[in-house]
């Protein structure tokens, strides 16, 4: 049996990366990309908290698995705050128009976010896409990536995402 | 304390979601994605929390373990969720699966509309906007404060798309 004395020690750490994370972040233009990410929620905080534990401090395993739920479920979500997500714009976008749009007025407010050339330069930007000339080829990861959400569209019989 | 048995069982949460997405996916072709999907995660945390539930009862444990179990499982099935609404809603994940399938990815405005279309349809099927006399409207509730708290974390951690145009709200700033 597992105790779950500390647990809340995960919540902590997790905060804890969470701040040098928004700090580099603020400040770096272009932002770094997601494996930095990773680098800041898990290899940087686990790193310190094995640190710790070698010099006789306290970091139970539930604590390193609340840490993992909570960096995981913000990975998750980071690409909506990343990518600017479309579906928050448009819904922030109608909440503010008392009277409503129309879909002619949707379509020219989203068109500055949901460019392809804009998308295309996110993916060269991470290695998943390299160009040359004026067309873009997937990279090694890029393509390992675009299988594994292809094979996981095909186990659930359904087609390619709308986008 | 925590029994090594349900603490597995909620780490396995993914694969029971997914599980039961492959068969509830083939098996309701009609059902709207996003909803089937978000089903078979809460299934599978109530399938979780409630294995671990039993377990607390069988050892005369009490429920703080089960709780512990649910947040793992919740957290998890979360990530599921966000993973399958990348496959069916990412533009980014659509362009390197229109790569690897030898498309070029399309531009222009007609691929803009039906991208918002896409949007607007999925929207609508979860009750977020209704049309009414040719207007769209937002339909109030929780979903409209999660989107204001991420602008609003969006600009706490990109400050400059915001800086150059204080008015601009719907646009980001080009690479």
């Amino acid at each position: 049996m597992l105790s779950l004395e500390g647990w809340w020690l995960g919540i902590v750490s997790f905060l804890g990366a969470l701040m040098p994370h928004i700090v580099v972040w603020r400040r770096s233009v272009p932002p770094p990309g997601a494996l930095d990410l990773v680098l800041y929620l898990f290899l940087l905080p686990y790193s310190l908290a094995l640190l710790a534990i070698g010099f006789g401090g306290h970091y139970p395993f539930v604590a390193a698995l609340t840490h993992a739920i909570l960096a995981s479920n913000y990975l998750a979500i980071y690409p909506a705050f990343q990518a600017s997500s479309p579906t928050v714009h448009l819904l922030t976008m109608l909440h503010d128009a008392p009277r409503g749009m129309t879909r002619e007025e949707v379509v020219q407010h989203l068109v500055g976010i949901t460019a392809v050339e804009s998308r295309l330069e996110d993916l060269k930007r991470a290695g998943l896409v390299f160009r040359s000339g004026n067309s873009f080829t997937l990279s090694r990861s890029g393509a390992r990536l675009a299988a594994v959400f292809i094979h996981y569209r095909g186990w659930l019989g359904l087609g390619q995402g709308a986008g | 304390m925590i029994s090594p048995a349900a603490l597995v069982d909620a780490l396995l949460t993914p694969l029971w979601a997914f599980l039961l997405h492959i068969l509830l996916s083939r098996s309701r072709p009609g059902v709207p994605r996003q909803k089937l999907a978000l089903f078979c995660c809460v299934l599978a945390v109530t399938f979780t929390t409630m294995s671990a539930l039993v377990l607390d009862w069988i050892s005369g444990a009490d429920g703080r373990s089960s709780l512990f179990v649910a947040f793992v499982s919740a957290g998890l099935a979360h990530v599921y969720f966000h993973f399958f609404n990348m496959s069916e809603t990412a533009r980014r994940i659509r362009l390197i699966v229109d790569l690897a399938r030898g498309r070029v990815p399309a531009e222009g405005a007609y691929d803009n509309r039906l991208m918002v279309e896409a949007r607007l349809s999925r929207l609508a099927e979860l009750r977020q906007i209704r049309e009414t006399n040719g207007k769209l409207h937002s339909i109030p509730g929780v979903f409209i404060w999660i989107c204001r708290v991420v602008r609003g974390y969006e600009k706490l951690l990109f400050p400059s798309r915001f800086i150059a145009s204080p008015l601009r709200s719907e646009g980001r700033e080009s690479a």
